[in-house]
């Protein structure tokens, strides 16, 4: 006998019929909470731990997992997909970080296809209203090279995020981190939208990135930048220190100037109010990044009940080996100021500069180094900044 | 020029700002991608960190031009229709709660299996994104690396909507807990999780979007819906078809990787061994799994499993897809032949032992009725002679009854079944049952043995051994007795007693609890122990 079958059966009396009479007459169960055995962050689990928590597979050999046994199949050599060996770090439960703002995929993306359908908006009112008429035609110049620099620094540091996503060692952790790199390839490609956007509306505006890689490859002002981005892209294979030295000193440091003290806070001055919309959205994933970062390596991980004292160490041995090339890094842009239209006393002047380095390492001392017990002299750091800075043409 | 002066000056001059026209305009995604290759720059370090035999060219180019806001807007459109559907439509339908509720125990597995090998691709992915030296390249594999993230959260959510709304919330709400005691999940874990992720990148790719992407999802998801609207669930559907609109892009990922390699006259040496081994990979566990699943949790059966599989993956995988990859070297897979001839009777064997260790599971199981048994009959002549006859002995001797003491797996045993674990595929097989293709070979290696049932996976373990040295199950839990397992892997409901699992799915009759296991006394030996 052949089955006959609706292809919606919940349409069809008969097979409605069987499901009645299949169905048991009393509950089945009381437990409708999804990960009921996952110990919730706040008072109850919400969506975000229900769908992600333990979904990571073969984790007996890691603290706070589930699993049992071995992985089943394994790199050639013998290594598990996803070891303790990939990390300095140890954690007796990798399971209690949570993303600080539970972005699991659907919220995630809607935020940012929000994001994305406002840039539309804007650049299309921008360029109706020719706000473009307004800039200084030296400015862009800026951002023609100097600007354009920024897809790379987002792009090396994208990339960096690679074999983090693939090493990292819990579900929560790898989710985070595959979205926050993704954040930087969206930071990088939005420069890039900003100038291909300009050469539409002034064609003369050359939307290729020739002179933003020259500058980049070639000129002072990125060279040791762009060492450090390098080596935090393809000569870091620690996933946690990957996260720490990105999102924990380089960038809260060096793209944080880049992007609010210097393109966000002096285009303003020269006319264009169109950098600083772009950069924002930056600036919402890096604050991202930023806080996730804080809570996994200091909040969670140096805190650890077993090893928080090891990874204390380890974060602050990071610390001391990143640093110096990030106060190296945004020494050498403060060449940028020497090539600016003109200057502006109060924004660009040496006073004014030696404030906004300050400003940028008295917030990541508060955010990062203080949290971490990372013990800093501020003043002299300033100083070795300001040694690189140059002073341009007043107006 | 100085630095500073070039800066200003820029390649065209000082622009003409008063000249900018005042229309209206935006930038389209494929205006910013377009430079997308331009994104990187030359370095000496700048070299995947994983090692690889291939050489990925690095001008490859990907298919779909996506950026990160186009991406986002593309997959939020989906995201707010699917979870629409689910939270409002289907809601006020009690939709969850019209499935038939063999279709609703399978999807404590099906979701819950998707699921890891969801999870293992976003590894997958991020490898190929490591791999990789073309910026358009990374940017294919990064978009899946993200949309496996989706995936994931997709197929958990058909669980999470089962165990708020479905009839029985056991298994749906718990099966990341309950399924490392039960003896399939060690195979999904090779095939749809290490697998994708663990070995050289391409052959990652391979076994990623080669074979599981382009092959196995079709049966797996696109099948699948059809079986689940069939048997009463919409909301299966509803979810699935979503994850699978992405798979294209993913099937364009594995192409592009061939196209990345093929230049390299290198690669000819080890792309067809790879492809065989990655389609053996896939084929040993999903061959036989979808069919048991499919066919023995259904009321409403679509399809004989050996028609599906030859439609899908003989057809359309094998002849159309890798016949379009044929210009690059690409061949069918040696083992193709005997996958197809697997097709046939290799679920009934699982079935017959996924039945035997019912207390195992994070679902519910039922014996074939007289409805199920006359259909397979009908489709897999001397089904009955050979599997029927087992069923309506274990029907009578008692199995659905907790009073009675009796379980299958005992039974086995009694009378000489011996069941082993395949070492390669972690797929449970017994030789003397068997009706499919199983020729047991017991290698030794580093002081311990490993039994196998093909020779595919025997030669995959002769050439790597170190890829393959884990405990299979019954190393894991040999000396256990069975309700020891139940609960330390927290296979109970909430009432603490009655078990998850149950023999079988009788609305009103009594339910099995970890007392009524107790009584019987399986303690779980291990195979290889007889072959001292």
């Amino acid at each position: 006998m052949s089955s006959t079958y609706s292809k919606h059966s919940i349409f069809d009396p008969e097979a409605i019929k069987r499901v009645q009479e299949a169905l048991p007459k009393e509950p089945q169960g009381r437990q409708p909470t999804m990960n009921y055995f996952l110990k919730p962050e706040g008072r109850r689990l919400n969506e975000y731990e229900q769908l992600i928590g333990f979904t990571m597979q073969s984790g007996d050999q890691l603290g706070g997992g589930i699993e049992s046994g071995d992985f089943q199949q394994k790199h050639p050599g013998g290594r598990g997909a996803y070891v303790a060996e990939t990390t300095e770090l140890r954690s007796s439960d990798w399971w209690v970080f949570r993303d600080p703002n539970k972005n699991w995929f659907f919220p995630y993306v809607k935020a940012k296809s929000e994001e994305g359908r406002h840039t539309d908006r804007h650049l299309a009112a921008y360029s109706a209203s020719g706000d473009i008429r307004g800039v200084n035609p030296e400015w862009l110049n800026i951002v023609e090279g100097l600007y354009g620099g920024l897809v790379f620094m987002e792009y090396g540091l994208f990339n960096a995020h690679s074999s983090a996503t693939k090493d990292s060692l819990s579900d929560f952790i790898k989710m985070w981190i595959a979205e926050i790199g993704f954040d930087k390839n969206d930071a990088a490609q939005m420069v890039q939208t900003q100038r291909v956007f300009i050469n539409k509306i002034l064609p003369s505006f050359p939307a290729d990135l020739d002179s933003a890689k020259h500058m980049w490859m070639q000129l002072p002002v990125y060279s040791k930048m762009r060492e450090t981005v390098q080596e935090l892209w393809q000569g870091t294979y620690d996933w946690a220190e990957i996260i720490w030295s990105v999102h924990g000193v380089f960038d809260p440091i060096v793209g944080q100037f880049m992007r609010r003290e210097f393109f966000s806070r002096l285009a303003p001055l020269y006319g264009d109010n169109l950098t600083p919309w772009i950069q924002s959205q930056a600036q919402d994933y890096a604050q991202t990044a930023k806080l996730g970062t804080k809570k996994l390596m200091v909040d969670v991980l140096s805190q650890d009940e077993t090893f928080g004292a090891h990874n204390a160490t380890v974060v602050d041995a990071w610390t001391e080996k990143w640093l110096p090339d990030t106060i190296a890094s945004l020494k050498g842009f403060m060449a940028a100021y020497e090539m600016l239209p003109y200057q502006v006393e109060g924004f660009t002047d040496k006073k004014s500069v030696e404030a906004s380095v300050r400003l940028v390492l008295n917030d990541w001392v508060t955010d990062f180094a203080k949290p971490a017990n990372y013990s800093v002299d501020v003043d002299a750091l300033v100083q070795e900044v300001m040694s690189g800075y140059k002073q341009g043409v007043t107006q | 020029m100085t630095d500073e002066a070039q800066a200003k000056r820029g390649r065209g001059g000082l622009h003409d700002v008063m000249s900018a026209t005042r229309v209206p305009t935006s930038t389209k995604p494929q205006e910013v991608h377009k430079w997308l290759q331009d994104f990187s720059w030359e370095f000496e370090k700048n070299r995947t960190k994983y090692g690889t035999k291939y050489n990925m060219a690095n001008d490859t180019r990907e298919q779909f031009k996506l950026t990160a806001k186009e991406y986002a807007r593309m997959e939020a459109v989906k995201d707010e229709r699917q979870y629409g559907t689910l939270l409002d439509g289907l809601d006020r339908l009690g939709a969850a709660k019209q499935a038939h509720p063999r279709w609703a125990e399978v999807m404590k597995v099906f979701s819950n299996f998707l699921e890891c090998g969801e999870f293992n691709a976003i590894a997958g992915s991020a490898l190929l994104w490591d791999s990789a030296s073309s910026p358009e390249q990374k940017n294919g594999y990064l978009s899946q690396v993200v949309d496996e993230i989706r995936h994931t959260n997709q197929a958990a959510y058909v669980n999470h909507y089962y165990a708020k709304h479905g009839n029985d919330p056991a298994g749906h709400n718990a099966g990341r807990q309950v399924r490392s005691i039960g003896p399939a999940f060690a195979g999904v874990k090779r095939a749809f999780g290490d697998g994708f992720n663990a070995g050289d990148a391409v052959e990652c790719s391979i076994n990623l979007q080669l074979v599981a992407e382009a092959c196995y999802t079709n049966p797996l998801i696109v099948a699948l819906t059809e079986w689940a609207a069939a048997n009463g669930d919409e909301i299966t559907p509803t979810i699935f078809t979503s994850i699978q609109t992405d798979e294209m892009r993913h099937m364009a990922n594995g192409y592009q990787t061939i196209v990345s390699i093929v230049n390299d006259p290198e690669a000819s040496k080890h792309i067809n061994r790879d492809i065989n081994s990655a389609f053996w990979t896939q084929t040993k566990y999903f061959t036989p799994v979808l069919g048991y699943l499919f066919e023995y949790f259904s009321d409403n059966k679509v399809e004989a499993w050996y028609k599906t599989w030859n439609r899908w993956v003989y057809e359309d995988w094998a002849g159309i897809w890798l016949g379009r990859l044929s210009k690059y070297g690409i061949e069918s897979p040696p083992s193709l032949r005997e996958a197809k001839h697997e097709a046939l009777w290799g679920h009934h064997d699982v079935a017959l032992l996924a039945y035997a260790l019912w207390p195992t599971h994070h679902y519910g199981h039922s014996l074939p009725n007289e409805r199920d048994m006359a259909w397979f009959e009908e489709n897999y002549p001397g089904w009955y002679d050979h599997y029927g006859v087992i069923y309506d002995e274990w029907r009578e001797l008692g199995c659905e009854d907790p009073s009675s003491g009796f379980l299958p797996s005992q039974w086995l045993l009694e009378n000489g079944h011996i069941p082993y674990i395949d070492a390669v595929s972690g797929v449970p097989f017994c030789p003397s049952l068997a009706k499919g293709s199983c020729d047991l070979s017991i290698i030794e290696y580093n002081g311990k043995k490993y039994a196998f049932s093909d020779k595919w996976g025997e030669r995959q373990f002769l050439e790597e051994p170190e890829r393959f040295e884990a405990h299979n199950w019954f190393e894991k839990f040999e000396g256990w007795e069975l309700s020891e397992m139940v609960i330390a892997s927290g296979g109970v409901r909430a009432d603490g007693k009655t078990m998850m699992a149950q023999p079988h799915l009788n609305g009103g009759g009594k339910m099995w609890t970890v007392e009524d296991l107790k009584k019987c006394g399986m303690v779980v030996p291990n195979p290889l122990g007889l072959h001292e």
